[in-house]
C-alpha cells in the first residue's frame, strides 16, 4: 500500500512518535518521586488560599461546584471562595446568593466581558498567598487542595496543576474524552517531572499570587488564557508543578458539535499563542518545554493534518476498489482462512503495531493513576471519535489562523 | 537539562527501528522461502506428471488420476500477490518468483492440455492476460470476476499472466494466441476474447459441459444481493 515518498514520510512520523513515547516512558519509569510530595500533610505550611469561581449562565452546575469547594479538607479560616458572576442572564446569581451566608464565600457581579476578566477581578479582590480558579462546571475531590499544597512546599513552585478527570461520562463522545483525559493526566505528571507543563487548566490550577503581581493578570489570549499564562510563566522561569492525586472532576462536551467547538477554540488559541511565544522553541534555557514539549505539539499538529489527508486518500481508494468489486461480482462474503503468510509484516506495520501497544500501555497507566475504571467501550470510543472528528477541528483551526478569524468561547 | 535522556531515547528508538526492520526482513524472507518451496513442489509435481505422461503410452488413461495436476497453483498466485504488495512490484526476488511462477503455469497448462487430449478429458482452460492498473483499468474488475468464477467452477483450470513481465515464454504465448494487445484478454479453449467480461458474459462463454459442474448454487447461499 505504501511506496516512495509517502512511505518515507510515514516512517519519519513513526520515528518521531516513537522517540517521544520512549522519552515519556523513560521519564515515567525513572520514578523520580518528588521528595517534597513525601512530606507528611500534617507538617505542611498551610497557605491562605483563594479559589475564584468565574460564572456565566452556570445555573445547572454552580451549586455542586460550590458544595465541593466547601467540602474541601482545608482549614476554613485559610480558604476563601470568590464567586464572580460575569453578567449571567439566567438564575446563576440567585443560586450563588444561596451560599451568601457561608463565611468563606464572597459573591461579586459584574458586566459580561469574558472569563479572564472575571478571574482578574477576583485576583484583585483577594489578599491570599495562593490563588486558584475553578470553572463552574467542575467539582473538586475533598483532598485536592491538600495535595496541591503538598507540592507548594517546594519554595520554587509557582503554580500547581491538578489531575483532571471526566465527570460521569454518559455519551459516546464523553467516554472518548474520559480516556483522553486519563492520558492527559499521566502526561501532566510526567511533564511535571520534566518541569515542562504547558498549560494550567481552568479547573483548579493554583498559583502563587506573586505570579500575577510580577507578570501581570490573565490576558484574553485568543480565549485560551490558561495556555498563555503557562507560557508566560515559563518565559520568566517560573516553575509549574503537578499534583497527580489532586482529583478534579470536570464536565465535558456531550455532543460531537460541542466537542468540535471546544477543540476548535483550544487548537486555534494554542496555535496563536505558540506563534506569540515562538522564542521558547529550541532554547535550552526553557528546558524540556522548549526542546521537546512545544516542538512536539507543533509536529503532532502537522502529523495529524498529514495523516488525515493520507487516510482520506486511502479510504477513498479502498471504497473505490470495493465499489468496483461489488459492481463486478456483487456483495460476497470473504473466505476466512488464517495463514500467517497473509499477515502484513512490513516494517511499517510492525512499528505501527508497536506504537499502538505503547499507546494502550500509556492509557492503562493513566487509568491506574487516576484510579478510574476503564471499559472496553470507552477505549473503542476513544479510537473512533478522535480519528473521525479531530481532523475537522485541526483543519478548521489552521485555516482560521491563516485567515485571521478568531473563534468565540461559546 | 538532561541531554543524556534525549540521546538514550534516540538510541532506543533507533534500535527499535532496526529490530523492526530486521524482523520484517526475516519474515519477508520466510515468505519468499515459503513461495520457493511451493514452486519447488509444483516443479516436482510437473516433472512427475511429465514422467507419468511419458509412461501413458504404456499404461491406460484410467490408471492416471487427476492428482497429477497440481492444485497449489492458485494458492501460489495469491501468495505472490501478497508478497508483491509488501515488497513492491520492483523487488527483484519477487520478480524472479513471479517469472518462475509464470513458467510453472505454462508448463502445467501444456501438460494438462496434453493429458486432456490424450485421455479425452473435458478439461476447460482459461488463460487470463492482464497488466497494471495504469495500462489496463478494467483488469482490476476482471480479476474480481475471475476469483468468483474460480469459486463457482473448481474444475476450471485458470492461468493468469502479467503481460508486463519480462519473460519470453509469455511473449510467445501472446503470439501463439495472436493477442493483439487489448487487455484484459481471456483465452477460453484456445479462443481469445478481448475487453472486460462480466460474470454473466463469462458464464456464457464457458462450455456447457463445465457449466453443469457449477457450484454457484451453493455459492449464492453466501452471496448477498445488492
Amino acid at each position: 500500500m505504501f511506496s516512495g515518498i509517502p512511505e518515507a514520510i510515514i516512517l519519519g512520523i513513526i520515528f518521531i512518535s516513537l522517540f517521544f513515547q520512549v522519552f515519556i516512558l523513560i521519564t515515567f519509569f525513572e520514578k523520580k518521586e518528588n521528595k517534597l510530595t513525601k512530606n507528611k500533610k500534617g507538617s505542611q505550611t498551610l497557605f491562605f488560599v483563594c479559589i475564584i469561581v468565574p460564572v456565566w449562565n452556570e445555573e445547572k452546575t454552580l451549586r455542586g461546584t460550590l458544595q465541593s469547594l466547601l467540602a474541601l479538607n482545608y482549614p476554613k479560616d485559610k480558604l476563601e471562595i470568590l464567586v464572580i458572576d460575569d453578567g449571567s442572564t439566567d438564575n446563576t446569581l440567585s443560586i450563588a446568593n444561596e451560599f451568601a451566608h457561608e463565611s468563606q464565600i464572597r459573591i461579586f457581579s459584574k458586566e459580561n466581558s469574558g472569563k479572564h476578566t472575571a478571574v482578574n477581578f477576583g485576583i484583585n479582590q483577594t489578599k491570599a498567598e495562593l490563588v486558584g480558579c475553578l470553572d463552574a462546571d467542575s467539582f473538586v475531590d475533598p483532598e485536592a487542595l491538600r495535595e496541591i499544597i503538598t507540592v507548594f512546599q517546594n519554595p520554587e513552585m509557582m503554580a500547581v496543576t491538578p489531575c483532571m478527570i471526566v465527570k460521569t461520562p454518559k455519551t459516546f463522545v464523553q467516554q472518548a474524552q474520559k480516556i483522553e483525559y486519563t492520558v492527559g493526566a499521566l502526561l501532566k505528571r510526567i511533564f511535571g517531572d520534566l518541569s515542562a507543563i504547558q498549560v494550567t487548566p481552568g479547573p483548579f490550577s493554583v498559583f502563587k499570587k506573586k505570579v500575577f503581581e510580577d507578570l501581570g493578570l490573565y490576558k484574553k489570549a485568543y480565549n485560551t488564557e490558561d495556555f498563555e499564562i503557562a507560557l508566560r510563566m515559563h518565559k520568566h522561569g517560573y516553575k509549574i508543578g503537578n499534583a497527580p492525586k489532586a482529583y478534579v472532576y470536570t464536565t465535558t462536551p456531550h455532543t460531537p458539535y460541542k466537542l468540535f467547538k471546544q477543540r476548535l477554540r483550544w487548537v486555534q488559541g494554542n496555535l496563536l499563542n505558540l506563534i506569540d511565544y515562538r522564542e521558547l522553541f529550541f532554547r535550552v534555557q526553557y528546558g524540556h518545554l522548549g526542546m521537546l514539549v512545544l516542538p512536539m505539539a507543533v509536529i503532532y499538529y502537522f502529523i495529524a493534518l498529514f495523516i488525515s489527508i493520507y487516510s482520506v486518500v486511502n479510504i477513498t481508494q479502498w471504497i473505490g476498489a470495493k465499489i468496483t468489486q461489488v459492481n463486478s461480482v456483487g456483495v460476497t462474503l470473504p473466505n476466512i482462512t488464517f495463514d500467517w503468510f497473509y499477515v502484513n509484516t512490513s516494517t511499517l506495520s510492525l512499528l505501527a503495531v508497536l506504537l499502538f501497544v505503547i499507546t494502550l500501555t500509556l492509557i492503562s497507566f493513566g487509568i491506574r493513576m487516576t484510579k478510574e475504571r476503564g471499559s472496553l467501550l470507552e477505549l473503542v470510543s476513544f479510537f473512533v471519535v478522535y480519528p473521525i472528528l479531530a481532523p475537522f477541528w485541526l483543519w478548521r483551526a489552521g485555516i482560521d489562523v491563516l485567515r485571521g478569524k478568531h473563534n468565540s468561547w461559546r | 537539562m538532561q541531554f543524556s535522556k534525549y540521546i538514550i531515547s534516540f538510541i532506543i528508538t533507533g534500535s527499535i527501528f532496526g529490530a523492526a526492520f530486521l524482523l520484517s526482513e526475516y519474515l519477508s524472507d520466510k515468505k519468499a522461502e515459503n513461495i520457493t518451496s511451493i514452486e519447488q513442489r509444483i516443479s516436482l509435481d510437473i516433472l512427475s506428471s511429465e514422467t507419468q505422461f511419458d509412461l501413458l503410452r504404456e499404461v491406460k488413461c484410467s490408471d492416471v488420476d487427476n492428482s497429477i495436476l497440481s492444485g497449489e497453483i492458485g494458492t501460489l498466485g495469491d501468495k505472490l500477490t501478497r508478497l508483491e504488495s509488501e515488497r513492491g512490484i520492483a523487488d527483484s526476488e519477487t520478480l524472479y518468483l513471479k517469472q518462475y511462477y509464470s513458467l510453472l503455469q505454462i508448463k502445467d497448462y501444456l501438460l494438462s492440455k496434453r493429458l486432456s487430449e490424450t485421455c479425452q478429458k473435458k478439461t476447460v482452460f482459461l488463460i487470463y492476460l492482464y497488466a497494471n492498473k495504469a495500462n489496463c483499468p478494467a483488469c482490476e474488475n476482471q480479476g474480481y470476476v475471475l476469483t468468483e468464477v474460480r469459486k463457482n467452477y473448481p474444475d476450471l483450470r485458470v492461468y493468469s499472466f502479467d503481460t508486463e513481465l519480462d519473460l519470453s515464454a509469455i511473449k510467445t504465448l501472446l503470439s501463439v494466441y495472436k493477442v493483439d494487445g487489448t487487455l484484459p484478454a481471456l483465452i477460453i479453449q484456445g479462443k481469445p476474447y478481448y475487453g472486460f467480461k462480466s460474470l454473466e458474459n463469462l458464464n456464457d462463454l464457458l462450455p456447457q459441459s463445465l457449466r453443469a459442474t457449477s457450484t454457484s448454487a451453493t455459492t449464492t447461499k453466501n452471496k448477498l444481493s445488492i
